[in-house]
């Protein structure tokens, strides 16, 4: 993706290229796809985050509006990103949607518990998909306020 | 127990009777002495009144005899005066005188009469003339005399009878009686007289015995005494004198001739009774007392006597009643004494609880206790008259017993022996018999006194008892622990074979030892067991048994005092456990319990390890299978949205097939997911009310199914205690597999119910639906297997399984009956538990 990325919305962390190509385009399909970045693993995503890595140098003051992560990850899993995430300060108010197959009881606890903003199953149904993903898109991309903005 | 009649009476009737006899006998002894007294004084009266009379008697009869010789005397006098009268007139008549031969005529007469000592004569003037030892010449004149007066001065005055002088001539007392001489011419010439002695009379009256005070006077008719007698002292003073006797008196002035009185007034005062006679034809009285002294003397002394005798009398029987009253009272005092002794005595005898008899030397019954009924329902009355009743009811199996006994008491005064009795109503009774020989005070065999105790109960509580030790011995042998009980001196006095086994020695020979000389440390062995004493136990305290043949036991003992009836230490009872088995035992499982936590961690990490694997086996499900799935679906959809026009009909419809398939396999894998989320879940339990329960499930399903005709029969399923989620789970899927196998019915009749069948609660789900092929029921409840083909119902295989593992994780049972076409019946079983409490709250 660009190193120059001003107006970064959307910080997608999936591994699996259909579902990523799936997501974009459910996004797409709710016109929420401006300025998207897709990394492919937590440690990818930690470094962009805090401009580390590949993205040293990015300018940190600008962060996404939201984070969709994936909890299955290489390397670094998505519980863990989304700890680092919430135990810094500097990206603690960033939003991070949980959009996960996993419907399993214990990562819902720990990412709640970690302050995950939302958890979203991913339905099988394409259709339904669409659906969860506009729904949420539009709430943290349009109508929720990040504090410091 | 009857009291016995006897024994009470004779106190009673002594009581009563002691007063009333005294009484009596103190009136008749009073009644007997006023009796006497009567009698006596009667008798005395009377003989006092006879003594009066006859003393009045005897002295009117000895006046009587006096006077008559008085008088005899007096008439002898007067027929000499007279015949000297006649001499001396004849001889005047002769002429004169003839001195000598009238003196010795008067001599003549005087010596015929020896009571006068003088016969004189006198001449007209008073000189006395003749008569012995007159002498004419003396010329003694008496003219002075009364004799001579009273002849004188009264002629014709016949004989006269003077008053007692003392005779000038002879100087003597003499009553003189004078007759008159009368001259030839008729003139008076002078008087003879005659000196009657004082003596004489004196003399005739003292012949009588009047007594010792009595009296006897000769008086005249002027009561001038002639003579007395006794004569007294002043004889010369009281002579002649006239002596005033008005009883006297008043007699002579009315002329009596006799008579008598009493009277006190004489010369000495004396009271005498006087009886008077006059002497006849003279006037002179005879007057004879009798000293009322005298003749009462005898009365008196016989009333002495005899009041000396009544008073003895009294006295006698005063004493002798008092002697009696005494006596009785002793007697009383004994009789009462022996009535009490006597009452005591049966009281003793007759209320005594055991049964005692008193066997005489001859076999006789001399005494049998009321109580021989109460203990052998015979009475003493018919042990009485049959003395080997005593004998008949031995019992027979122990009449050994009692002949044993009897050549033992044949040398012994005392003996005892226990035996059977059968009892008048057949019942056995055991009986405790005591005897022993009863002597006399003088050593005479009197046979035994005997004493019976019912024992039956002691008996039966000595056999319970020895029962009872024979179990508790038991019980102590049959430990395998050496058990031993040790006394306060710190000795065995008791152990069991376990013991004998573990030091090698015998009972007898353990017994009465030190318990601490068969332990390898046998100061400690004292240290545990004044431990004991000193807190009352011990617990676990290791000791070491050396066996006789020096091999060592390591024991754990455990000891306790234990005391006797009344709470006091008696001994230690202690407990050894050989430990040397269990050491090595111990060991053993110590080494299996470290193969055992070996093989269980082993076991345990493979299951973790497996568990693992299910968790990433269901997670992967969960994920890795559904995001392919996921691609599927969402390709196929995207090849349908966005390139619908470059495919035919057909590849639209094998496209629909995917889409179909994927949807469906994405529900597999959400109720595989459930299914073993299921296996994993904490339960958390509560009262479930089934009944609502299953009401809300169906109106659920009703309102999923709006164009069938569903029908819900409830029959009461009671409220169950479980995981609420689960059961509505449970509830859920049997219903809706109710629901879903009743599809080609136009009415499908789904009906819940159950019932409390002891700790267990029994529901069942019962459709009218397509039901099953019995033969395939296995199936029924396993994962993904199906007894219908896939399309003809919907559906994953995972319901019953599922209903399976949430009835399974309750502890409860479920199976399910069918029938082709006719419906199925799923039943399942659950704990009762609190659910049963809760019944009534539906």
């Amino acid at each position: 993706m660009t190193q120059r990325n001003d107006e970064v919305e959307i910080l997608l962390v999936e591994d699996t290229a259909a579902d990523a190509e799936l997501t974009i385009r459910a996004l797409k399909k709710n016109c929420l796809v401006n300025n998207l970045v897709w990394v492919k693993d937590g440690a990818e995503a930690l470094d962009f985050v805090f401009a580390t890595g590949a993205y040293a140098g990015r300018d940190q003051a600008r962060q996404p509006k939201v984070v969709l992560l994936d909890l299955r990850l290489p390397r670094i899993s998505g519980v863990e990103v989304l700890r680092r995430l919430k135990n810094d300060d500097r990206t603690r108010t960033i939003p991070v949607v949980v959009l996960t197959s996993s419907k399993e009881d214990v990562d819902v606890e720990e990412c709640y518990r970690l302050g995950v903003n939302s958890y979203i199953a991913k339905p099988v149904s394409f259709d339904e998909f669409v659906k969860v993903v506009g729904e949420l898109g539009l709430y943290w991309l349009l109508l929720n306020k990040i504090p410091n903005e | 127990m009857s009291p016995p009649l006897s024994g009470r009476g004779p106190a009673r009737l002594a009581n009563a009777s002691s007063g009333a006899f005294i009484r009596w006998m103190q009136t008749g002894v009073a009644l007997i002495n006023l009796l006497v007294f009567g009698v006596v004084a009667v008798s005395l009266y009377e003989s006092h009144a006879e003594s009066q009379q006859r003393a009045g008697l005897t002295a009117q009869n000895l006046s009587n005899l006096l006077a008559q010789g008085v008088a005899g005397d007096i008439d002898r006098i007067d027929l000499t005066l007279l015949s000297a009268v006649d001499e001396v007139q004849r001889q005047l008549a002769d002429g004169a005188i003839d001195g000598p031969a009238l003196n010795a005529f008067l001599a003549r007469q005087q010596g015929r009469l020896p009571e006068i000592f003088s016969l004189r004569t006198t001449d007209a003037d008073g000189i006395v003339t003749h008569g012995i030892g007159v002498a004419p010449t003396a010329r003694q004149n008496n003219s002075d005399r009364e004799y001579f007066t009273r002849q004188r001065d009264n002629p014709g005055t016949g004989l006269v009878i003077a008053s007692p002088v003392f005779t000038r001539l002879d100087q003597r007392w003499a009553v003189p009686l004078s007759r008159a001489i009368h001259l030839p011419d008729g003139s008076f010439g002078g008087v003879v007289y005659a000196n009657l002695s004082l003596d004489h009379l004196a003399n005739t009256l003292a012949a009588i015995d009047v007594g010792r005070r009595g009296s006897v006077s000769l008086r005249d008719r002027e009561l001038r005494i002639f003579a007395l007698s006794p004569v007294p002292a002043n004889f010369d003073q009281v002579a002649g004198e006239k002596l005033p006797m008005p009883e006297l008196q008043a007699l002579i002035e009315a002329d009596r001739h006799a008579g008598s009185y009493v009277s006190a007034r004489a010369v000495d005062g004396v009271e005498r009774k006087f009886a008077v006679r006059r002497v006849a034809g003279f006037p002179l009285y005879v007057v004879v007392g009798r000293a009322t002294d005298d003749y009462m003397a005898q009365w008196r002394k016989l009333a002495t006597n005899t009041a000396a005798m009544v008073g003895l009398f009294f006295l006698a029987t005063l004493i002798s009643s008092w002697l009696i009253d005494r006596n009785w009272k002793h007697q009383l005092a004994a009789t009462q004494e022996l009535a009490r002794e006597e009452e005591k005595f049966h009281t003793v005898a007759d209320y005594t609880y055991d049964w005692e008899y008193w066997e005489g030397p001859g076999g006789e019954i001399l005494f049998m206790s009321p109580s021989c009924d109460r203990v052998t329902g015979y009475s003493p009355a018919e042990f009485l008259a049959q003395p080997d009743l005593l004998y008949r009811i031995i019992h027979p199996d122990d009449a050994h017993l009692m002949a044993d006994h009897q050549r033992d008491i044949a040398a012994r005064d005392e003996a005892g022996v226990d035996f059977r009795i059968l009892r008048r109503d057949g019942e056995v009774r055991w009986i405790g018999h005591g005897c022993r020989a009863v002597f006399g005070r003088d050593g005479k065999f009197m046979g035994r006194r005997a004493n019976n105790r019912d024992i039956t109960e002691r008996k039966r509580i000595e056999h319970e008892i020895r029962q009872a030790v024979a179990y508790n011995r038991s019980l102590i042998e049959a430990s395998l622990d050496p058990l031993v009980t040790i006394g306060a001196d710190g000795k065995i006095t008791d152990v069991n074979s376990a013991t004998e086994a573990v030091t090698g020695y015998a009972r007898d020979r353990l017994i009465g030892t030190e318990f601490s000389d068969y332990f390898s440390d046998p100061d400690k062995a004292r240290a545990g067991y004044r431990q004991v004493f000193a807190e009352g136990k011990v617990r676990d305290y290791e000791l070491e048994i050396r066996h006789q043949d020096g091999h060592l036991t390591q024991v754990l003992y455990n000891a306790a005092l234990y005391r006797d009836d009344t709470g006091e230490a008696i001994g230690v009872f202690a407990a050894a456990r050989d430990i040397s088995e269990r050491k090595r035992a111990e060991e053993a499982v110590n080494r299996l319990n470290t193969e055992l936590e070996q093989r269980v961690a082993r076991r345990t990490a493979e299951l973790e390890a497996a568990n693992k694997e299910l968790e990433d086996f269901s997670y992967s499900i969960s994920h890795d299978l559904r995001t392919p799935l996921r691609a599927i679906a969402g390709f196929a959809r995207i090849l349908v949205d966005e390139h619908a026009a470059t495919l035919d009909s057909e590849g639209l419809r094998l496209l629909d097939v995917v889409q179909a398939n994927t949807v469906r396999m994405g529900r597999l894998i959400d109720e595989l997911l459930e299914f073993l989320r299921l296996g994993r879940r904490p339960m958390n339990f509560g009262s479930v009310d089934v009944a609502q329960l299953v009401l809300e499930i169906f109106r659920e399903l009703q309102a999923s199914v709006p164009d069938r005709e569903l029908q819900l029969v409830l029959k009461n399923p009671p409220p169950l205690w479980g995981d609420r989620t689960m059961i509505r789970r449970l509830l859920t899927n049997l219903l809706s597999n109710a629901v879903k196998f009743t599809l080609p019915r136009p009415l499908a009749v789904i009906e819940v119910g159950g019932e409390i069948k002891g700790d267990q609660v029994l529901y069942y789900v019962k459709d009218n639906g397509v039901g099953f092929d019995m033969q395939y029921v296995d199936k029924l409840f396993q994962v993904f297997e199906r007894v219908h083909p896939v399309g003809q119902f919907e559906g994953s295989g995972t319901g019953l399984a599922m209903v399976r593992r949430i009835v399974g994780r309750h502890g409860g049972r479920v199976w399910a009956e069918g029938q082709v076409d006719v419906g199925a019946t799923i039943s399942f079983t659950l704990p009762a538990r609190e659910v049963a409490n809760d019944s009534t709250q539906r």
